[in-house]
């Protein structure tokens, strides 16, 4: 629910003027956001459904200002939630009432490139895209490749660990992340990783990388680089059914390949993406394969035909190779414009992102079907093939009576389906505060309970981007309690085992 | 060593660890964890616990599904058994650890961090675990990550335990992905300075070629450097980069030749043999970006003549990861590890001595000043494991 103007206006007023001039001391006046129909930018991220709008919004500039005015929040006890360019798909960036909302979109210098050893420190409002952009002169890129690649930070892409299309060959963020500044939730500032691969003792970076903002501010991020690949071949195969085509990406993995990406698009999925880009689907087909294969050239020119040949095996019924680059670029275009595309199918539709294990592929995708049957919605399906990265689109009109409960409820229904099969109810999208609740379906009080030990460790009072990720009482309902050993299991008299 | 009262105890389940771990709570019994025992000198020595906790009946291959390339196996499966029962479906779990012949263990190499040259590619257990069950000192049980690859619910507990060395809980299982074997592989070596090396290390990296593997062994006595370069892929694809790497060395001035897969698979051996410490010898391993090699092996050479102490190892030339061997009198060897962990702590690197001799380890301390994050590591270390039970002294000086 969005927030009306004077309810706005009073939160704000809730802060109070002393801190907010001892805000903009820190930050000077222009790095303090209080105008209440300005503040209204920040109340939502990419999962518009939730709204809150903040009491304030900072704009640091320095890893300094950050820890001074994280410093001031943790006196105050002052909730604050970090927030780069707003394209979370999960809510993660959701403000918290009477909260902080800290910025980090003026934090956008490249610090420096080191193109011997391969790496880039950057501040966290520099743009996925831009990293490689400063380096692509050098034949050198980053490789996470989220679709909101042109807009989404590097901050955010280290708090949920972004993924992309290419990450089946080359990993997640988390694979390419060398070394973090954080501001801890105290507002001290520790350095993570460094220059050396070898770190000693429990690596903090790896749970702080994904962990949705709830640890930590990140103020500086080193990036590996990576050589661009050699050699780049694509191609687009249409498939009678999304069954051969799962059938083609098994018989792929199973030749020993590790394509660079495989992306299957839907019937529906392929009409958006083709009417909104002009990418060159076919609109005849009831399902479409991407695969590319990049590397060293030879073994590229051997994968490629060997998943050429697999695809005809496997009954596609066009295969497409696009020429120049260009025209492979148009192709990824219409891929990563699956989402936006969606508007011209449906007023309104909810994204998810499960993941299972790729051998279920085909039992899933049918009881999908037969859900959105039952409920009486349609069902658009993008995914990431290699992986068995689902992100099915829930078509639905807001308009209509009882519709978007309806797709709400379905979508919940597939994820958890998801993770039925085996998988996981995130991929890459987050858990933040869309799927806080289901991660009791996937993880036990006590997988819960000691995750929060790890929070706990880092953020005491929990002020640091709170309701997220965690299932609470006000969001799912009465919480099973953590484990606790009964006294006579405890004493040896009983067991559970 | 005052271990006489040592409890060692072999849990053939997660559920009959969890409860030993349980039973330990009230007496507040100190534990370490034991797998092969490759690298049990890693770190601060753990000494005079209540219990022994082994990991040497968690040795199952709990689940393998070729089709989504993932396994799961309990921690005490030794890697090179597990390579062999992989190997049926033309798959592995892509690491190359030198403990992998005297029987390291899955759990052990997520918990060390342990690795090989192929890291160069495939990364470590930090890149290749998917997930994991641990248990912690209060018994419980904690699942974290899932089977599949692409996973981003919840924090990756599984990351927070590789490099914890048995001081946070026990790893009973692990969740691995895996990599298809490569139908072919090739090596070509070329005698090299350190300064030849960085360079062509360098170069081999950025020429699109891909290599999973670029070692540097370093001179000893009138043997000179000799630089490493693996591939591995398709027949026609190594053959073919191969070729391409040779030329490429060459025209820096090298002479490389291809190696056959025969006396290729000797070279790394003796890479892997050439790691292992003798009797009374120190092993250092050290971590600086690549183009510190040159310095840092200067560095280490002047040191050892100083000190009159014999010196010899290897670098991941790509990847900045040094490990050396001293041989010599205990307190030059101490004397050669301060003052060269200076040096390479003053290029932003770190140091740090793994197996070494009681009378070495007397003088210094195995992983050096602790970094700037040591509050969170004791934090965190307190809110897993509040009694401190878990390997007492493995981060000596740190928590």
């Amino acid at each position: 629910m969005a927030t009306d103007l004077t309810e706005a206006t009073e939160r704000s007023e809730l802060v109070a003027p002393g801190l907010r001039a001892e805000f903009a001391s820190l930050l000077g006046r222009g790095g303090v956001v209080s105008e209440p129909a300005q503040l209204r930018t920040y109340e939502c991220d990419g999962l518009t459904g939730y709204r809150v709008t903040p009491a304030l919004v900072l704009l640091p500039e320095t890893t300094e200002q950050v820890a001074a005015v994280v410093t001031v929040c943790a006196r105050e006890r002052l909730a604050f939630v970090a927030r780069g360019a707003g394209t979370g798909l999960s809510g993660g960036a959701l403000p918290v009432a009477d909260g902080i909302v800290i910025g980090l979109s003026r934090m956008r210098t490249v610090v420096s490139v080191d193109v011997p050893n391969r790496r880039m420190t950057i501040q966290p409002g520099v743009t996925n895209a831009q990293i490689s952009a400063v380096v692509e002169p050098d034949c050198l890129y980053f490789a996470p490749d989220p679709s909101s690649q042109i807009v989404c930070t590097v901050g955010g892409n280290v708090a949920e660990n972004s993924g992309g299309a290419h990450c089946l060959k080359y990993g997640f963020t988390s694979n390419h992340v060398l070394g973090l500044t954080l501001v801890t939730p105290d507002g001290s500032v520790v350095t993570l990783g460094g220059d050396t691969t070898d770190v000693f003792g429990p690596d903090l970076m790896g749970v702080v990388v994904g962990s949705e903002g709830t640890l930590g501010i990140v103020t500086e991020v080193t990036v590996r680089l990576l050589r661009r690949p050699q050699s780049v071949r694509t191609l687009v195969a249409d498939f009678p059914s999304v069954e051969t085509a799962g059938n083609a990406v098994s018989g792929i993995v199973a030749a020993g390949i590790i394509p660079a990406a495989v992306e299957m698009l839907d019937h529906l999925a392929i009409e958006a993406c083709e009417k909104a880009t002009g990418a060159g689907f076919s609109l005849d087909t009831a399902a479409a394969l991407i695969v590319e294969m990049d590397g060293f050239d030879t073994e590229c020119e051997i994968d490629f035909g060997e998943a050429h040949r697999i695809c005809e095996e496997s009954g596609a019924t066009s295969i497409r190779v696009p020429e120049t680059a260009a025209e492979r670029a148009l192709i990824w275009k219409g891929r990563k414009a699956a989402f936006a595309a969606m508007g011209r199918m449906s007023p309104d539709y909810f994204v998810q992102d499960g993941v299972i294990p790729r051998t279920r592929l085909g039992e899933v995708l049918t009881r999908v079907e037969a859900m959105a049957d039952e409920a009486g919605l349609r069902v658009a399906n993008v995914f990431h093939a290699g992986d068995g990265n689902l992100h099915p689109l829930v078509l639905y009109d807001a308009d209509k009576a009882g519709e978007s409960e309806r797709a709400e409820k379905l979508a919940t229904g597939i994820v958890e389906l998801c993770m039925e099969a085996g998988g996981s109810i995130s991929g890459e999208h987050g858990i933040g505060t869309d799927k806080a609740c289901s991660m009791m379906k996937m993880f036990s009080p006590d997988d819960l309970a000691v995750m929060k030990r790890v929070r706990d460790a880092f953020d005491p009072d929990a002020i640091c981007n709170p309701g997220k990720i965690f299932p609470t009482p006000r969001l799912c309902g009465e919480l099973p309690g953590p484990y606790r050993p009964h006294p006579l299991e405890a004493a040896g008299v009983i067991s559970r085992g | 060593m005052s271990d006489d009262r040592t409890v060692v105890a072999l849990p053939d389940d997660v559920a009959a660890a969890s409860k030993l771990l349980r039973e330990g709570v009230a007496e507040r019994t100190t534990v370490r964890f034991s797998g092969g025992g490759t690298k049990s000198c890693w770190g601060g020595a753990v000494n005079g616990v209540g219990l022994e906790l082994s990991t040497a009946r968690l040795r199952q291959l709990i689940g393998h599904q070729p089709g989504d390339m993932t396994a799961s196996v309990e921690a005490g499966m030794p890697l090179a058994h597990l390579q062999t029962l992989l190997a049926e479906a033309g798959q592995w779990l892509a690491l190359d650890p030198p403990t992998e012949s005297s029987g390291a263990t899955v759990g052990g190499l997520l918990a060390s961090g342990d690795a090989g040259p192929r890291r160069l590619r495939y990364g470590t257990m930090r890149d290749l675990a998917i997930g994991a069950t641990i248990v912690l000192a209060d018994g419980t049980v904690v699942h974290s990550g899932s089977h599949v690859i692409k996973n981003v619910a919840g924090y990756d507990l599984t990351k927070l335990f590789h490099g914890s060395l048995g001081s946070l809980g026990l790893i009973a299982e692990v969740i691995v992905r895996l990599h298809p074997r490569p139908a072919a592989s090739s090596t070509v070596v070329a005698e090299a300075t350190a300064t030849e090396a960085t360079t062509a290390a360098e170069r081999v990296v950025s020429s699109g070629v891909e290599p999973t593997a670029v070692e540097w062994v370093g001179p000893t006595g009138t043997e000179p450097g000799t630089l490493l370069v693996r591939l591995d892929g398709s027949r026609r694809g190594v053959a073919a980069g191969s070729d391409r790497l040779v030329n490429l060395l060459a025209e820096q001035g090298l002479s490389p030749e291809g190696v056959e897969a025969d006396d290729a698979d000797e070279q790394w051996q003796r890479v892997t043999a050439g790691q292992r410490a003798e009797a009374g010898s120190s092993v250092l391993r050290a971590g600086t970006l690549p183009t510190h090699l040159p310095s840092v092996w200067e560095s280490l050479t002047s040191l050892s003549e100083r000190h009159e102490v014999h010196s010899r190892g290897m670098s991941s030339a790509a990847l900045g990861l040094h490990t050396v061997v001293l041989t010599g009198p205990p307190s030059a060897q101490a004397a050669v590890t301060t003052a060269w962990r200076e040096q390479v702590t003053r290029l932003g690197g770190t140091v740090a001595v793994r197996e070494r001799a009681a009378a070495v380890d007397a003088e210094l301390d195995a992983l050096g000043e602790p970094p700037s994050s040591i509050g969170l590591l004791r934090t965190v270390k307190s809110h897993l494991d509040p009694d401190g039970r878990c390997a007492p002294g493995r981060f000596r000086g740190w928590y």
